[in-house]
């Protein structure tokens, strides 16, 4: 008899990690020190210094993936993950070490999958682009633009069916909501008002091409026509605005099982893929890059980034370490896992 | 000239008889066994390519679905290369190879049926683009259904039509079904013409079941994207007569109520267009004897393709890859 | 004893009942299920016994439903996914074979994505080029699918039990349209042992010539077999049945008595099933055979629509036998032919669509 098991998040409730962590600190007395932005402060600076550790060891090629950073879109996915339970599934993209460290996957093992070795998440199968963490509700990523939403409908059928209460996020960029898959599963979440959170990150690009130059119609208008309440949020960079957002629009869904659908604009910082910058490739400038970072905290408040920035290079520093000293995989992990 | 003086009545009931009545000789000789191909027959909607086609005047590159019927006929006027195909002879448009499902006369403008339901769809944005580009004058015309527009790939369509400008007629015949499956049981939207009209398209819907108006939305249509060259998305309304795929009615099953069939059968576009040409003052024996016209062309083409010869063995390979013939 | 027979079609009709009543979390999902034909009565009424949130009705998505599939086996459901005609499939192809395929292994196993697709592979008269394909072999080419095709109401019953109840990854069944309306009498499929429902199997045993068959070809294979066995020529017949995994040990033991392979399969031979045949011999021994090995199958073209080219496109009886006759005897060696009768005509007087 087929179990019930491998892929499958549980049935318990459990807070988030950073709830969790929160509740620690605050047992220990660390309570004046921890504001709730200051934990989303914590989670984004967390992951924008992981990228930073990617882009400085990348040179030395010991990171054999392509790599789709995150940096300039941190907010989303920690805004998003501060209120999702374990047992919440998020669904997301080649572009996800943002959510998979959000939503509470290892970072040890998110390096030595990077590195390829065979402690990594995957036993170095999946690299970057296919980041994963069943055991906290990070499920597959895929390379492949738009595949993830109709995966999230049919989790939320799951859930409908085996009457849960897990609220699916599905993760996908401005440039999925071209593909005829998407349009699609905006039906189908629509038809059969599945308890699903379609969430676009928005940053204006599908590679290098503007959105005007691919789409003849406005994402969110586009979204309520199928009946599904549509938010639009401007200001990606507002980590408490955007948790907030995401807090309300989960609690909601949680209650009434209807699908929701939220544009987020937000900003990418480098290159489509790979570590580097390419603002003098023509397609954006520089300026535009500042007048976002003017906005973001993790670059205008120093002091903070400062003050939580060893305690996070020092747990970083380590999971480099575990990769490093990983295996390689062999032929073993070569034919395994196949069916 | 108004724009009502230049329908061209007489012509658009000579194409609507034509093609009603190339379908009752399928209807009449089908239990003969001779015409061994599933059809999916345009009974009831053929007022739309009829009035989208001759408002084109011929200068339309059409595609179609598998229920192409009357597109076929209201594009090409020839039973011969129809009757040749359903028989399945070397008069046919394709050796008998394509059947009824896979209709095609590209010299005459009827480029593609498919059994796919969606797969002409980005066929004909293609097409426009290429005529855009090369300039050559005729516009890409895409029919399908209602089901059709549950697909993917007409959206991507529309979408990348929208963007480029590219003056593709997408003409959703929406019969209100696909194949038993009803509008409440596949769409998540409530109004196509809210989502289309968020494309860069001029957007046209009707449920008169009249081919003139047909006629006169394509005409204005045209006349907006020679100005302004842009897709035009038309959402014309219709009833299909008979079952999904065969020749009878299945009103009976019940999965379609009886008001569905008096509603439209009561304003049937072939009826309404011969009343209308009396009101123009054509008497009942001028109109029979177009009547007999036709019904005697049809008939001929039958007789002919029955008597055609079928297809030699070696006609199997021939197409598979391109050949100078 | 011979069990009582029962039609393929109400083989699928029971499979698809067992799998809703005895598993909470089985679906069935596709364009059809619900409505009065059912799937060519292979789901009829299931929808009103079992409930429309079990039988799902679907829009013209194929791709977005399969992902669907996807993600509800990734969350605890078992879904089965119908394609009316296994063309359509095709637009399902990026779902099936970039992710369902791979999931558990380019996650290094974290997850599993069980799932069962029904493909019906069409075939009646008149299907032309789109409605008729057979594509076991762009599915099977791909690690991670399993891909059955059975060929009798048990070996159906059996698979659809094992894939609904055991096989933890996505698996691809092939159902021939000719069958549905055969009736089968219970020729032990199912007692073999060391073996599960996905296997292989030795359906005839003889002396003379393997052949290596799918599906409805398996019937063929039965009686060219039943047809030869009066002129003197003993035909051993192996039922693939598990394309992607075909016993490799149950063909060669064969060709080790027989020497003489022909391979019958209802797609194209280029680059299918019966080149996957003739490459695990020569890989393994080629001197096994005695003669060039025989393959049997689609013409190379689409599947024409007239009669008189379709005809021609599918092999017959006679072309099967007499290529049986050629490779045991060699040339003609006086057996008469059976009649050049279609394979459609003979399994069903067929008048009308579909």
């Amino acid at each position: 008899m087929r179990l019930l098991g491998k892929g499958r998040a549980g049935s318990t409730p459990l807070k988030s990690r950073m709830l969790q962590d929160r509740d620690k600190l605050e047992m220990h007395g660390v309570v004046n020190a921890t504001t709730r932005f200051e934990s989303l402060f914590r989670e984004c600076l967390r992951i924008r210094l992981v990228e930073e550790k990617i882009i400085e060891l990348y040179p030395s090629d010991r990171i054999q993936s392509p790599v789709h950073l995150s940096i300039g879109q941190e907010a989303i996915a920690v805004g998003t993950c501060e209120t999702l339970r374990r047992t919440d599934l998020i669904f997301a993209t080649y572009r996800s070490h943002a959510f998979y460290l959000a939503k509470g996957g290892d970072l040890k093992r998110m390096f030595a999958e990077l590195y390829g070795r065979v402690d990594g998440l995957a036993k170095g199968k999946a690299g970057s682009m296919h980041l994963a963490a069943p055991d906290v509700g990070m499920m597959g990523s895929s390379a492949v633009v738009g595949t993830n939403l109709p995966h999230a409908a049919g989790a939320a059928l799951a859930a409908r069916n085996r009457g849960t209460d897990q609220v699916m996020v599905c993760a996908f960029g401005d440039g999925a909501t071209e593909q005829g898959v998407y349009h699609e599963t905006l039906n189908f979440v629509s038809l059969m008002q599945l308890p699903v959170i379609l969430l676009c990150e928005n940053n204006g690009l599908a590679v290098h091409a503007s959105q005007q130059e691919r789409q003849s119609y406005n994402i969110a208008a586009h979204a309520r026509c199928y009946g599904i309440e549509t938010t639009v949020l401007d200001e990606g960079y507002d980590l408490m605005r955007v948790a907030d957002t995401m807090g309300s629009l989960i609690g909601a869904t949680r209650g009434d099982r209807k699908p929701r659908f939220i544009e987020i604009k937000t900003f990418r910082y480098k290159e489509h893929v790979g570590p580097g910058d390419d603002y003098d490739a023509g397609y954006r400038s520089r300026a535009d890059l500042q007048a976002w970072q003017a906005h973001d905290a993790l670059v205008q408040d120093r002091a903070l980034a400062e003050r939580l920035r060893p305690e996070l290079e020092r747990e970083i520093a380590a999971a480099v370490a575990f990769a490093e000293a990983s295996p390689l995989p062999g032929r073993a992990e070569l034919l395994s896992d196949v069916i | 000239m108004s724009a009502a003086a230049a329908v061209p009545s007489l012509e658009l009931y000579k194409v609507l008889f034509f093609a009603r009545r190339c379908e009752e000789y399928i209807i009449k000789h089908y239990s003969e066994d001779l015409m061994r191909t599933p059809m999916h027959m345009s009974f009831g909607q053929e007022f739309i390519p009829v009035g989208v086609c001759r408002a084109l005047e011929g200068n339309g590159d059409i595609f179609a679905s598998y229920r192409s019927h009357a597109a076929f006929l209201a594009q090409t006027q020839d039973s011969d290369l129809f009757f040749g195909e359903l028989y399945g002879r070397v008069t046919g448009t394709a050796d008998g190879k394509g059947g009824s499902m896979h209709l095609s006369a590209t010299a005459k403008g009827h480029l593609l049926s498919s059994g796919i339901v969606g797969s002409p769809i980005p066929v004909a944005v293609g097409t426009a683009f290429a005529n855009k580009r090369l300039n050559t004058g005729r516009t890409a015309v895409v029919f399908f259904g209602d089901g059709a527009v549950d697909e993917g790939g007409f959206w991507e369509s529309l979408n990348a039509a929208s963007v480029f400008n590219l003056p593709v007629f997408f003409v959703c015949e929406d019969n209100g079904w696909a194949v038993h499956t009803p509008p409440a049981e596949r769409q998540g939207y409530s109004s196509l013409a809210d989502v289309g009209r968020l494309f860069n398209c001029y957007f046209f819907d009707d449920d008169s079941n009249d081919v003139e108006k047909v006629y006169a939305l394509t005409r204005d249509a045209m006349s907006k994207v020679v100005e302004q060259p842009r897709p035009v998305l038309m959402h014309i309304k219709c009833c299909r007569y008979l079952e999904h795929v065969g020749i009878f009615e299945d009103w009976k099953l019940g999965y379609r109520g009886e008001d569905e069939r008096r509603i439209w059968q009561d304003k049937d576009a072939l009826r309404t267009q011969r009343q209308r040409l009396k009101q123009q003052g054509l008497s009942d024996s001028a109109i029979e004897a177009v009547e007999r016209e036709i019904d005697d062309r049809v008939r001929r083409s039958v007789e002919r393709a029955a008597q055609s010869p079928v297809p030699a063995a070696d006609r199997l390979h021939h197409g598979v890859f391109h050949e100078k013939n | 004893m011979l069990a009582a027979s029962k039609t393929y079609r109400t083989a699928l009709f029971n499979a698809m009942n067992s799998a809703l009543a005895n598993h909470a979390h089985t679906v069935i999902i596709g364009q059809g299920v619900t409505d009065h034909k059912g799937i060519f009565g292979t789901t009829t009424g299931l929808a009103d016994k079992y409930g429309r949130h079990r039988v799902i009705e679907t829009p013209l998505a194929e791709e977005s439903i399969a992902g669907v599939c996807v993600g509800a086996a990734l969350n605890g459901l078992y879904p089965i996914n119908t394609h009316i005609r296994a063309d359509f499939s095709l637009l399902a192809f990026n779902q099936i074979i970039n992710l369902a395929a791979k999931y558990k292994y380019m996650f290094g196993g974290l997850f599993e994505v069980p799932m069962l697709l029904r493909l019906v592979i069409g075939r009646s008269w008149g299907q032309g080029a789109q409605h008729s394909q057979s594509l076991q072999s762009l599915f099977a080419h791909i690690p991670g699918l399993t891909v059955i095709m059975p060929s009798t109401p048990e070996s159906i019953e059996a698979s659809y039990d094992w894939a609904v109840s055991r096989h933890c990854g996505p698996v691809i069944s092939l159902e021939h349209r000719l069958m549905y309306e055969l009736a089968f009498v219970d020729g032990g499929w199912g007692s073999h042992r060391g073996t599960t429902p996905f296997s292989s199997r030795l359906v005839r045993e003889g002396k003379d010539v393997t052949i290596v068959a799918t599906s409805i070809m398996v019937l063929e294979a039965m009686r060219a077999a039943e047809f030869l066995a009066n002129h003197g020529v003993d035909c051993e017949v192996i039922d693939l049945h598990c394309i992607s995994h075909p016993d490799k040990d149950l063909i060669l033991r064969s060709l080790k008595r027989t020497g003489r392979l022909l391979v019958a399969d209802t797609s194209w031979p280029a680059f299918g099933v019966a080149a996957e045949i003739c490459r695990l011999v020569a890989e393994t021994d080629p001197r096994l055979l005695a003669r060039p090995a025989v393959t049997l199958g689609m013409q190379p073209a689409s599947c024409p629509t007239a009669k008189a080219l379709e005809d021609l496109f599918y092999p017959d009886l006679a072309q099967l036998v007499e290529a049986i006759v050629r490779l045991t005897r060699g040339e003609n060696a006086g057996i008469p032919l059976p009649d050049h009768r279609s394979m459609t005509d003979f399994y069903k007087a067929f008048k009308g669509p579909f």
